[in-house]
């Protein structure tokens, strides 16, 4: 039986045992219009125990992919439910499902509805927004097109783009991702002025090595790959 | 003196190596993290070509009898690092290979018992 004119919330969580049950809680006592599907990314904590013992719906993977493939294999969910929106969300409650609403709304007229930090208010000029500023610099220089928050993981994506999403390599949900879908699938975007909070409990996933080769991995993507995919 | 034969074909040949990365990343052959080395190996190259004069000073204080040995010196130590990279690589992938199996086969006896139940 194929969902109609529904709305997949789809939550990557790797060891989030210490925030997942507030914030799978909060959208499946307040925001039951919303289906979601946690993706559990192979952790070795009690997020699994956790997702079982309160009989969340969540995809249990039984290795670790990463981001990228744990978003993905929620999006082959979403292919075969035949969702027309899904959106990604993060386990670790810095995104506020008030906001869900809006992003999903706006994929009717959008390929793609990013939650945004800076699309109404103003970018602070900070070490910590080095990597955003650069990436949106590229993607102006690139795509010509103006994108003030691209590193933000509160994306809705329409059925379209989520059939383009939901198989092979390079096409996991960064911003190098959105330049290729921009020029080769002539994708629409619109950003959509969020509030997020910072992260309260847990580890984070961002160190100095992994952010370096991240921004190898963007740079390289974007300059060199995407003209020729 | 590193001579001028050896850097042309060094450089013709990072070229054809890009081409090659490119066309195989752009049919969905391969992720776009396992192309990084390989992209910094090239440039590493190209840069080494065009001011031959790091690869002449490198060779004097290494004690090689002529820049073209320290190339082929490098280029093997290269080599040798990369391969251990890829049999640590090969070596994950067959344990993922083993854990997905053995999930596969215990969930399928698992459903099946359940189905027999209900």
């Amino acid at each position: 039986m194929l969902v109609m004119n529904k709305t997949l919330v789809i939550i990557p969580a790797y060891n989030e045992e210490e925030n997942i049950q507030a914030v799978v809680g909060n959208l499946v006592n307040n925001f039951q219009d919303f289906d979601y599907l946690v993706i559990n990314d192979g952790s070795t904590d009690n997020t699994a125990k956790i997702l079982r013992k309160n009989e969340y719906q969540f995809l249990d993977l039984p290795i670790n992919l990463g981001l990228a493939g744990g978003f993905q294999a929620g999006l082959k969910y979403a292919v075969d439910e035949g969702y027309q929106c899904a959106i990604q969300f993060d386990a670790d409650g810095q995104h506020h499902p008030e906001y869900l609403q809006t992003l999903a709304n706006a994929t009717k007229d959008y390929d793609i509805v990013i939650g945004s930090r800076f699309a109404t208010k103003k970018r602070p000029k900070s070490m910590r927004m080095l990597g955003n500023i650069l990436i949106s610099g590229l993607l102006k220089i690139t795509c010509k097109i103006t994108i003030k928050d691209p590193t933000s993981g509160m994306r809705a994506y329409n059925k379209r783009m989520i059939k383009e999403l939901s198989y092979g390599p390079n096409k996991g949900p960064e911003p190098d991702t959105l330049a290729y879908l921009i020029k080769k699938k002539n994708a629409s975007i619109k950003e959509i002025q969020v509030e997020m909070s910072d992260r309260t409990a847990g580890k984070s996933y961002i160190t100095l090595w992994r952010s370096c080769e991240y921004m190898a991995r963007i740079f390289s993507s974007i300059t060199i790959f995407n003209h020729f995919r | 003196m590193l001579p001028l034969i050896l850097r042309t074909i060094l450089i013709i040949v990072s070229i054809f190596l890009l081409i090659f990365i490119v066309h195989n990343t752009a049919k969905s052959k391969m992720r776009i993290e396992d192309t990084i080395f390989w992209l910094l190996l090239i440039i590493l190259i190209v840069v080494l070509s065009i001011f031959p004069q790091i690869v002449e000073l490198a060779a004097n204080l290494a004690g090689f009898m002529s820049p073209s040995n320290l190339v082929l010196s490098f280029f093997v130590f290269v080599l040798i690092v990369k391969i251990f990279s890829l049999s640590k690589q090969v070596s994950m992938l067959e344990n993922k290979i083993k854990e997905l199996t053995q999930r596969v086969a215990v969930d399928k006896l698992r459903h099946k018992k359940s189905n027999k139940i209900n």
